[in-house]
C-alpha cells in the first residue's frame, strides 16, 4: 500500500501543531498536502475547500454558536453567585462544605454555560476567596476547583457532545446528552468524596443550618438559572424541538433574563457581547469546517485503517485496545484542546471502537472524560491555569492536592470505560436506545 | 504604533460585518422557531437564510479571530523561545495561516464561487444564486491574508530590534 499519503498527513500536522501553527491551519494545510500526493493541486484545493463549505453548512451546527452565546450571557447576568448560594443549601451541612459548594456549584453552572474554563473562574472566583476565610488550604481549594470543573461538559447540554455527534456521523444528540448525566454525576461526586475524607482530616468546618426562610430564597433566586435547563434538555428529550432550537430558545431566555429582568448585561452591551461570542464560536466553526476536509483526506489516506491495523497487532483483546484508546486521549487531552481532539480522534477510534462492539453512544462519553481529565493536567490544561489564577496559588503548589483528585477521576474513567451502563442506562431507560 | 493605525479601521470593518452577520443569524433561527411552533407555518426561508449566515460568522469570524491572534495552537515549545528560533517559529505560524488562506480560501474560494455561479444553481426559498453567498470564503481569505503579512512584516521588525515582544498571544 501507498504510504505517502497518510505519512504527509500525519508527520506535516505534527510538525506544524507542535511548532506552534494554530491547530485549525495545521488541519487544512496537512490535509491538502497529503492529498496533493495522489491528486492535482487544482483539484486538491477544489476537494478541501468544497468540504470546507460543506462542513459549515448544516443547520444542526447552528446550536453551537447560540449555546455559546447563551452562555457568555449566563457568565455575565450574574448566575454564579446565585448557583452557589443555592449550592450552599444543597451540600453546606457535609464536612468541607465550601469545597462541596465548589464542586456542586461548578456542576449546575459548568451545565447551564457549557464551559469548564468559565465556571472554574465564575465560580472560583467566589469560592476560593471564601475558603481562605475559613481557614481552607487555597492549594487544596484551587485543586478542587480545577478539578472539578468539567463536570459541566459531561452533563448536559455540552456543546462538545454536539461536536461528537456531527463528527461520528449522526449519533443522536438527546441520546449523547442524556448519557452524560451519570457519568458527570460520577465525576463530581469522586471529587466530593476526595474533599470530604481531606476535610474530615483537617477538621474543616461545617456551615451553619440555613433557615428555611434562607433555603427557599436561595432556591428561588436559582429557579430561573435552572429553569433554561429544564427547557432545554425537556424538550429535546421530549422530542418536542431540536438542539438548534432548543439553543435558540436558550438565547432569547437568557436574554430576557440577564438583560431585561436581572438588567446586568446593558443594551450597549450587546453588541460586545456578540462579538465575544463570535470569536469563541468561529474559533470551533473553522476547525469544524477543516475537519470535514481532513477527514475526507483521512479516508483517501487510509488513516483510520492502517491504525486500527497497527491496534490490532498489538493486542486483539478489547479491554486491552480499550485501555491503549485512552491513554492515547489522555495524552492528546493533555497537549489538545477538546474540540479539535474530538474532531481529530472520533473517524479514527470510532470505526475501531464500534467493531469491538462498544456503543458510539458510550465511546462518545468515553472520549469526552479522558478529554476532560486534559484540561485540568499540565503542561497546558487550561482549566488548570484558570483555577491557579483566580486562586493566586502557583501551580507547582497545587500538584500535591491535585494528586488524591487525579486518581479518583482515574478509577472514575475506568468506571465509566468498563461499565458501559453508567453511560446508556438512562437513554436505554427512556427509549433512545 | 503604525501597525496598529493600519489594523483599526479593518478591525472596525470586520466587528461590524460579524455582529451584523450573528444578530441576523439569530433573528432568523428564532424567527423560524417562532414561525414553526406559534404560527404552525415553519419558514424555509429562514431554514436556508441561517446556514448561509453560519458560513458567514464562521469564516468572518475566524477572519477577525486570525488578526486577535486567538486560534487554538499549542504554544508549549514555542513560547520560549528567543531570537532566531523564535523568528522562524513565527515565520511558520503566519506563514501557514497565509498561505492557506491565499491557496485555498482566495484561489479555491474563488474557483468555487466561479463555478457554483456557472452552473447557476440557486438557493431554492431565497431565490438568490448559491455562489454569491460563497464569496464570503475569498474575502475571508483576503483579511486573513492581510492580518498574517502585517503580523509577518511585525516579526521582521520585532526581531530586528532584538525585542522578544510576545507575537503570538
Amino acid at each position: 500500500m501507498d504510504m505517502m499519503a497518510p505519512m504527509t498527513l500525519f508527520i506535516s500536522f505534527f510538525v506544524l501543531v507542535f511548532a506552534g501553527v494554530p491547530i485549525s491551519f495545521s488541519i487544512g494545510t496537512a490535509s491538502i498536502l497529503s492529498i496533493m500526493t495522489m491528486l492535482p493541486v487544482d483539484t486538491a484545493i477544489m476537494l478541501i475547500s468544497q468540504n470546507m463549505v460543506r462542513g459549515l453548512n448544516s443547520f444542526s451546527l447552528l446550536a453551537i454558536p447560540f449555546f455559546i452565546l447563551a452562555g457568555i450571557m449566563m457568565n455575565r447576568g450574574g448566575i454564579a453567585i446565585r448557583l452557589i448560594n443555592f449550592s450552599q443549601i444543597l451540600v453546606g451541612r457535609m464536612p468541607g462544605a465550601l469545597a462541596h459548594v465548589n464542586i456542586m456549584a461548578n456542576m449546575m453552572f459548568g451545565s447551564i454555560s457549557g464551559s469548564a474554563v468559565a465556571a472554574a473562574a465564575a465560580v472560583g472566583g467566589v469560592m476560593t476567596p471564601e475558603q481562605k476565610k475559613a481557614g481552607y488550604d487555597p492549594a487544596f481549594s484551587a485543586a478542587v476547583n480545577a478539578a472539578s470543573c468539567p463536570t459541566g461538559l459531561l452533563i448536559p447540554p455540552s456543546n462538545v457532545m454536539i461536536i461528537y455527534s456531527l463528527s461520528s456521523g449522526g449519533v443522536s444528540i438527546a441520546a449523547l446528552f442524556l448519557a452524560g448525566y451519570l457519568p458527570g454525576l460520577l465525576m463530581g461526586l469522586s471529587m466530593m468524596a476526595v474533599a470530604a475524607v481531606f476535610a474530615m482530616r483537617n477538621n474543616y468546618p461545617v456551615a451553619e443550618r440555613p433557615t428555611l426562610r434562607m433555603a427557599v430564597k436561595a432556591f428561588l433566586d436559582a429557579v430561573p438559572s435552572l429553569f433554561l435547563v429544564l427547557v432545554v434538555m425537556g424538550g429535546i428529550i421530549g422530542g418536542i424541538f431540536t438542539a438548534t432550537e432548543a439553543s435558540a430558545i436558550a438565547v432569547v431566555y437568557t436574554f430576557v433574563l440577564s438583560v431585561l429582568i436581572y438588567k446586568e448585561i446593558k443594551i450597549s452591551d450587546l453588541p460586545s457581547v456578540i462579538l465575544e461570542s463570535v470569536v469563541t464560536s468561529s474559533i470551533v466553526l473553522l476547525l469544524i469546517s477543516v475537519s470535514v476536509a481532513m477527514s475526507w483526506a483521512m479516508t483517501n489516506a487510509d488513516l483510520p485503517f492502517l491504525i486500527s491495523d497497527a491496534l490490532l497487532a498489538i493486542s486483539e483483546n478489547p479491554i486491552v485496545i480499550m485501555l491503549i484508546i485512552n491513554i492515547i486521549l489522555l495524552m492528546v487531552g493533555i497537549f489538545m484542546d477538546m474540540t479539535p481532539a474530538v474532531l481529530i480522534f472520533t473517524p479514527i477510534f470510532l470505526p475501531i471502537v464500534t467493531q469491538m462492539g462498544v456503543d458510539p453512544l458510550h465511546f462518545g462519553i468515553i472520549m469526552i472524560f479522558n478529554l476532560c481529565i486534559g484540561l485540568v493536567t499540565p503542561p497546558v490544561g487550561s482549566a488548570l491555569f484558570v483555577g491557579c489564577s483566580v486562586s493566586g496559588v502557583k501551580i507547582q503548589d497545587m500538584i500535591k492536592p491535585m494528586i488524591p483528585l487525579y486518581i479518583a477521576l482515574f478509577i472514575t474513567l475506568l468506571m465509566v470505560t468498563f461499565i458501559p451502563d453508567i453511560s446508556l442506562i438512562i437513554p436505554r431507560l427512556l427509549g433512545f436506545i | 504604533m503604525m501597525f496598529e493605525s493600519i489594523k483599526r479601521p479593518v478591525n472596525r470593518i470586520l466587528e461590524l460585518m460579524v455582529i451584523l452577520c450573528m444578530t441576523a443569524l439569530v433573528v432568523a433561527v428564532v424567527w423560524q422557531v417562532f414561525s414553526r411552533y406559534v404560527l404552525n407555518d415553519p419558514s424555509t426561508t429562514t431554514d436556508e437564510l441561517a446556514r448561509y449566515l453560519m458560513i458567514h460568522v464562521g469564516l468572518l469570524g475566524a477572519a477577525y479571530t486570525t488578526g486577535l491572534k486567538r486560534h487554538l495552537a499549542i504554544d508549549l515549545f514555542s513560547a520560549n523561545l528567543k531570537g532566531a528560533p523564535k523568528l522562524l517559529a513565527d515565520l511558520l505560524y503566519h506563514g501557514v495561516i497565509a498561505g492557506f488562506a491565499a491557496g485555498i480560501m482566495i484561489y479555491g474560494g474563488l474557483n468555487l464561487t466561479m463555478n457554483t455561479l456557472r452552473l447557476g444553481q440557486v438557493a431554492s426559498s431565497l431565490g438568490v444564486k448559491v455562489g454569491y453567498f460563497y464569496i464570503v470564503i475569498p474575502l475571508s481569505g483576503l483579511f486573513i491574508c492581510f492580518y498574517s503579512l502585517l503580523n509577518i512584516i511585525e516579526t521582521f521588525k520585532n526581531h530586528n530590534n532584538g525585542s522578544d515582544n510576545e507575537v503570538t498571544q
